[in-house]
């Protein structure tokens, strides 16, 4: 049985392609074949995140037009087996591909594949029409900003109105000291407006510039807090249950080895 | 060469045929077609509608617009609305690409309601029209019609109804509901209301947590005082008193005498 899962949150720079990565990573080491399909044609990320840029030759287009076979342009990763990306074109825009094709490229990669993730553009236009099209379930990522919050229940909005069951939702970049001072929404607050069902949050963790710079996806490195909660994610998308991180007590502890260090 | 009318009539089985010149302003036209009532006087009374707006397509406000000039005072009712020579081709009866739902009453989820084909023409506007063009009554009893829809109302969606609204559900920031008459909202709002579309001043908005960005009662409009963190504990309801919104806490009471 395979999924197609989109991954997707109407405002930019919430952490879709990290979560679309990260997620491909962590289940492909899981034993699964992954494939990771980069719907944002004209601005394409999720290779460079991959580290896999210097490995593109055909690209979705590509496929598309019929300039070559999908196999052809599926790139392999470098670290592990049974997990390919499809890398977006570059030199293109939304508009080279129509739903339909995007349905039939889908449904082309599901057989071949266990789970097959596609990096949804920020926006509600056509690029995002593309990435919905032939995904079976939506993953929603937010961070706790009311900007990011509205952009996700609009999104919800659409996704249930095109006959999406349930997205599930990723609160990504939380900083539980600033919601212990009250600074920041909490998760309650966010679920509460958004009415939809929690899969994971990650907590803000520097590592992932570093991981983003370096084309390692976080999952790969033991000690990154966000790379364990999207180690969790992956393992809740299976069907497993995994409680909760702790939050709060990984950042007391933290604030214990500060302490020690200052004096 | 006859010049095309703006404002046409033509009388048929189905019903009486409105066609619009698609090349004219909206506004002319609704002068013209208030005209041509005038004109009629009350000949048409009762009459059921087809609008042909030939390559135009209306938007909502216009739809109601249209659907109130020919309500008031003449009891037209707007039945459909259909684009040039569809209506030629086209079976009579299906009211389905002009939005208009004839059923008021229960509608359940996005996916029951029209037009929810695709992301971006679905989900952004819920035109929910009685049947009756006659400001929300119910046939023959007098009492207001009642939209009862079930679920989240999120951003960028809006319902538009001729008539009361209640919604079982939360109404997000972002979201809209106009209605002629009252709003109740069973859950928190948090969108943008507006009760009295047409410039009704006894409705109500109520909501078990009013927490609205914006209220508007008939012609008024407010906004809760910025950084107050005292609306919403309750069950509230905001109504008109000498011109300006009130909000107060919900009490069974105060409703005695009303209506």
């Amino acid at each position: 049985m395979s999924e197609a899962l989109v991954i997707t949150s109407g405002k930019g720079g919430v952490g879709k392609t990290t979560t679309c990565a990260n997620l491909g990573v962590a289940l492909a080491s899981l034993g699964h074949k992954v494939v990771l399909v980069d719907a944002d044609i004209g601005l394409r990320n999720l290779d460079v995140v991959m580290g896999l840029e210097n490995r593109i030759v055909y690209d979705l287009v590509d496929v598309v037009e019929g300039f070559c076979r999908l196999r052809q342009a599926l790139v392999k990763d470098k670290r592990l087996e049974g997990l390919y990306l499809l890398p977006a074109a570059q030199t293109k825009d939304k508009t080279a591909v129509t739903p339909e094709q995007m349905r039939n490229l889908i449904n082309e990669l599901k057989e071949g594949h266990d789970y097959v993730l596609v990096d949804c553009p920020a926006g509600i236009e056509q690029g995002f029409r593309n990435a919905v099209a032939g995904a079976d379930k939506a993953i929603i990522v937010t961070t706790p900003e009311m900007s990011a919050v509205r952009d996700a229940d609009r999104i919800i909005g659409l996704l249930e109105a095109s006959g999406f069951d349930r997205p599930k939702l990723i609160i990504n970049r939380i900083k539980p000291k600033m919601v212990a001072r009250g600074d920041m929404m909490d998760i309650d607050e966010i679920i509460d407006l958004l009415a939809i069902d929690l899969i994971g949050v990650v907590p803000d963790d520097e590592y992932i510039v570093v991981s983003t710079n370096r084309g390692e996806p976080a999952v790969l490195a033991n000690s990154s807090k966000a790379g364990e909660a999207f180690r969790n994610i992956a393992r809740r998308i299976r069907g497993e249950t995994v409680p909760f991180m702790d939050l709060t007590e990984s950042e007391t502890f933290w604030e214990r080895i500060k302490k020690f260090i200052k004096l | 060469m006859a010049e095309k009318q703006d404002v046409v009539f033509r009388g048929t089985k189905e019903g009486l045929y409105l066609i619009f010149n698609d090349a004219q302003n909206f506004d002319i036209l609704k002068e013209k077609l208030k005209e041509h009532l005038k004109k009629a006087e009350y000949f048409f009374q009762g009459a059921d509608v087809i609008l042909d707006t030939g390559k135009r397509t209306l938007s909502l406000d216009e739809i109601l617009e249209v659907q109130n000039i020919l309500a008031y005072p003449y009891g037209l009712r707007l039945k459909k609305i259909v684009h040039g020579d569809e209506l030629l081709r086209k079976p009579a009866g299906a009211s389905k690409e002009t939005g208009i739902s004839r059923e008021p009453g229960t509608v359940k989820g996005p996916k029951h309601l029209e037009g929810a084909g695709s992301a971006t023409s679905s989900g952004q506007t819920r035109t929910i029209l009685p049947g009756n063009g006659r400001r929300g009554l119910l046939p023959g009893s007098g009492w207001p019609e009642t939209l009862l829809y079930k679920g989240t109302l999120r951003s960028g969606q809006r319902i538009t109804y001729d008539g009361n609204v209640v919604i079982l559900g939360d109404v997000n920031p972002g979201a809209e509901i106009e209605a002629t008459g009252d709003i109740v909202v069973m859950g928190s709002l948090r969108g943008l209301a507006h009760a009295g579309v047409g410039g009704a001043t006894d409705v109500v908005v109520v909501a078990f947590r009013l927490q609205p960005t914006q209220l508007r009662i008939g012609d008024v409009i407010g906004r809760p005082p910025e950084g107050d963190p005292g609306l919403g504990k309750e069950p509230e309801v905001a109504r008109l008193k000498d011109g300006m919104i009130l909000v107060e806490p919900l009490d069974g009471s105060r409703w005695e005498g009303e209506r």
